[in-house]
């Protein structure tokens, strides 16, 4: 048996996914909902693998890729978000109607809402993805707890 | 009582997570080895050995890459441009309509909304601004120039529009979505167009619009509403067609006939009988024949996957002159997406062939030929407009 051959891009190609993919998958995730978000995760991945030699040069790739993933998922017909129920069972405890709530958000509250408590990213780093100001972000955000708190019945930070 | 709410968001990572696993390199490059609107030449690693082996060759792939890995594109030439080619107004953005009506901002992109005014500079100087067209049809192009399909696909029939109806109606491209202005530039030089280009470079002007995704046409009527938002090639071409007045059909050339029924997009590896001598589209092979001039007949099934990505086909019997070869030839270079062939026992002299077009010729120096060409390579008819017509199989002429 021969032993098979690797070529050096496809390798920096894998590292350079191990290392992207989570953050791309997170932001179109947030934005589009599971189901699209990953598709178009796929998509962005897969267009930077066409384009790789131009895409690793890149100082901010993820950017870069998400706004190929934005693109792709918008060209989609509109499917719904289909957000995932809430853990059955854990601690914390989570209310079961959070997804619908979250579903009620506009799109881009639900994204902010999303990729700041849930996948722990800065108000920065969203601010640079979905190309708004910080002040924007914070705007998105205080809007988007404060309808989740109503849906919910949830008091503030208790 | 409830946790609150900061703690709930973090643990409903989990069922995010679950319902959105990661994607892996084996995934995206298979993906892209079988997108049938991806055209281009792909390296697929191979299943499975990838990423056993990369955890060791992490350190080594690093820096080997940089040394063994060729790019498939060649390096373009270096145009030097301004470092800023953009300023957005912000006074502008703020509240005011085209027409001077209030504006909510951002807007909500959709026939009948008032949108914010902008004004940006050009890429060859000067300032558009659009509060200045108050009163006329306004047609912005958002794309972006990183990407053909989004970006200059569109530039064509865009172009034609404008010549049509300019200075009547107003055209203005906006290069967005992470924009280089010197590969806009080269792009507009190389295709000699002339419609205004603006580079929107903090992307002030999308998200003062909403624009999340290129290629987009807004229609802007006299009062400085949106009369049509068109998203993708599929819905932006028509419109922009209808709007330069040209039949897409026929293109009102004499003698194109545009009533060939269903055509199969279907894949074969065998020998197809198609209805047509020669054929304007149906089921054809894996790869498709690369656009250019070729002496020897080539096969109807690779050729009809041609047209599929928007190829025009020229065939021609044996008994053709110099001068018309010669004019084939320089059709066959005036376009990416132009194919030129002998073909066997053909009934005709020349005959022009487009995904469900097609034109019987006497003389390939008839004009119609080159009108057809015009309309028609990359063309509205294109199953797959924006698909390339080089990286397939042939070696053409040249």
């Amino acid at each position: 048996m021969t032993e098979p051959t690797i070529t050096s891009a496809e390798s920096a190609f894998t590292v350079f996914v191990t290392e992207t993919e989570p953050r791309l998958r997170h932001a179109l995730v947030a934005r589009f909902g599971p189901d699209s978000g990953r598709d178009a995760t796929a998509e962005a991945l897969a267009y930077g693998w066409e384009h790789w030699e131009k895409v690793r040069a890149m100082a901010n790739p993820a950017g870069y890729l998400f706004r190929v993933g934005q693109t792709h998922a918008r060209r989609l017909r509109p499917r719904p978000l289909h957000l995932p129920p809430a853990p059955e069972s854990g601690d914390p405890w989570v209310e079961p109607g959070l997804p619908a709530a979250l579903e009620n958000l506009s799109d881009k509250q639900r994204a902010v809402v999303l990729l700041i408590h849930s996948y722990a990213w800065t108000q920065r780093e969203v601010a640079e993805i979905l190309n708004v100001r910080t002040t924007t972000v914070q705007k998105h955000l205080e809007r988007a707890l404060a309808k989740l708190r109503t849906a919910l019945e949830v008091t503030d930070g208790s | 009582m409830a946790p609150d709410l900061e703690r709930q968001l973090a643990a409903y990572r989990r069922s995010l997570d679950d319902a959105a696993p990661p994607v892996s390199a084996d995934e995206a490059a298979t993906l892209t080895a079988s997108s049938k609107r991806r055209d281009v030449r792909v390296l697929a690693p191979r299943q499975g050995v990838v990423v056993a082996a990369a955890t060791a060759l992490v350190v080594l792939a690093l820096v080997g890459s940089i040394l063994l890995w060729r790019p498939f594109e060649e390096t373009q030439p270096v145009v030097t441009v301004p470092p800023s080619l953009t300023t957005i107004d912000e006074d502008t953005l703020q509240g005011v309509g085209i027409c001077g009506a209030a504006a909510g901002s951002p807007a909500q992109l959709q026939p009948g909304a008032e949108i914010p005014a902008w004004r940006a500079e050009l890429v060859d100087g000067g300032t558009f601004n659009l509060a200045d067209h108050c009163g006329q049809q306004i047609v912005v192009l958002f794309f972006s120039d990183w990407c053909d399909i989004c970006g200059v696909q569109t530039f064509a029939p865009f172009q034609k529009a404008y010549d049509v109806l300019q200075p009547d109606t107003v055209f203005v491209a906006v290069d967005t979505l992470g924009p280089d202005a010197e590969a806009a530039r080269q792009t507009i030089a190389a295709g000699g167009y002339s419609f205004p280009v603006v580079i929107d470079a903090d992307n002030a002007v999308a998200d003062a619009w909403g624009v999340e995704a290129v290629p987009l046409w807004v229609v802007i009527d006299i009062e400085g509403q949106v009369e049509s938002v068109l998203n993708g090639l599929d819905e932006g071409l028509p419109v922009v067609y209808d709007l330069a007045g040209i039949d897409t059909d026929t293109g009102g050339i004499e003698g194109v006939e545009s009533e060939f029924g269903t055509l199969s997009t279907q894949h074969t590896g065998g020998a197809v009988v198609y209805d047509q001598t020669p054929p304007v589209g149906g089921a054809h092979a894996d790869q498709w024949q690369n656009c250019g001039f070729y002496t020897e007949p080539i096969r109807s099934e690779n050729a009809m996957h041609s047209l599929e990505h928007g190829a025009v086909w020229i065939t021609h019997g044996p008994n053709l002159s110099t001068e018309e070869l010669d004019a084939l030839r320089v059709l066959a270079e005036s376009s990416s997406h132009v194919l030129v062939s002998p073909y066997t026992d053909l009934p005709e002299r020349v005959v022009a062939s487009a995904w469900s077009r097609q034109l019987v010729l006497d003389s390939a120096l008839d004009q119609r030929l080159t009108q057809f060409v015009e309309l028609f390579a990359a063309g509205p008819q294109s199953p797959e407009i924006g698909a390339t017509c080089s990286g397939g199989i042939g070696t053409p002429e040249r």
